[in-house]
């Protein structure tokens, strides 16, 4: 394998998009704090429920910055890796990320993902969750993605609601 | 309820298709080589474009300025996502124009052999940011970009 490229698939990738509306009730300002607090977004976004071991998670949120990390459900014989790098950052009120997710070194998807924040209501938030992307597993992986973030949407709610 | 506040953002999916007397390896090259992709990529020949970074790799980054009259006032980053030699290339691009955000764009590049020749297959989802006006005429300003490519076959 010539270095710098990935194992040929030969699967041609399918391309869908999918949208994830939800309200919070914390201000938008609140909401995007839980994305760049370090912290806050590790407990939210990476350890989640439990039931994942983590091998590795760097976080480096400014516009230019690279994510990167392995991980798998606990027994699981797969690694998964999560690479993403952001675009574009508006605090406050947007992120624009770029995306791959990897099984075993392997891609499973490459995507562009927006999140938008709007004030709703007195003190609430409305987030706007939009993923574009290349799927290798077709449309099913599409819905199990979506599926996946917003379950991951729902633990950003309690990490609000447990975190001043 | 308050009225839904109005999104900052547009976003559209554009697929380009074009057929070129070469076979993949030849038009995948035109992408991989740096000279080749400075030359095809400017959509005018008054158009100045300079790479100053070109990492293609899995991973890796480009970043090229382009503008008139020698002045550079569009600055691109390219990030590579995914690159399987002569099958495909996906990559994300970020565009500011005077140092301000414009468009995010995922961008999937795919060659299939026909005969001879090699059908190119880009897949795009393009966002545009804080009502920047690329989006009308966004797929209407790769083609001649896609017709230049075409010359570094003939």
């Amino acid at each position: 394998m010539a270095q710098g490229t990935t194992t040929e698939t030969l699967t041609k990738p399918h391309f869908g998009t999918f949208t994830i509306e939800r309200r919070y009730s914390h201000k938008p300002e609140r909401v995007f704090r839980a994305f760049e607090d370090n912290d806050a977004h590790y407990r939210w976004f990476v350890l989640g429920e439990g039931g994942w071991e983590i091998d590795h998670w760097k976080r480096d949120f400014r516009v230019g910055g690279r994510d990167h990390g392995e991980f798998r459900p606990t027994g699981h014989p797969s690694t998964f890796g999560n690479e993403t790098w952001h675009l574009e950052i508006a605090k406050g009120q947007r992120i624009v990320d770029a995306y791959t997710m990897t099984m075993d070194g392997k891609p499973m998807s490459h995507s562009l993902a927006t999140v938008e924040l709007f004030p709703d209501g007195a003190g609430g938030c409305r987030l706007v969750y939009t993923e574009q992307g290349a799927y290798y597993g077709g449309e099913e992986d599409v819905r199990n993605r979506k599926q996946g973030c917003e379950d991951l949407f729902g633990r950003l709610d309690e990490d609000l609601r447990k975190h001043a | 309820m308050t009225a839904a506040a109005k999104s900052s953002v547009a976003r559209d999916t554009v697929v380009l298709e074009r057929t070129y007397r070469a076979a993949p390896d030849q038009v995948f090259r035109a992408w991989e080589n740096v000279e080749a992709r400075a030359r095809w990529s400017k959509p005018w020949p008054e158009m100045d474009l300079v790479y100053d970074r070109h990492e293609f790799r899995v991973g890796g980054k480009d970043t090229y300025r382009c503008g008139l009259d020698g002045h550079f006032n569009w600055a691109a980053e390219i990030q590579y996502l995914d690159i399987v030699r002569d099958r495909r290339l996906i990559y994300s691009e970020r565009m500011a124009e005077e140092g301000r955000p414009q468009s995010a764009a995922l961008i999937a590049v795919e060659f299939f052999a026909k005969g001879k020749e090699t059908l190119q297959v880009i897949t795009i989802d393009i966002l545009t940011l804080d009502g920047s006006g690329m989006l009308e005429g966004y797929a209407g300003s790769w083609a001649p970009v896609l017709d230049n490519l075409g010359d570094e076959f003939r």
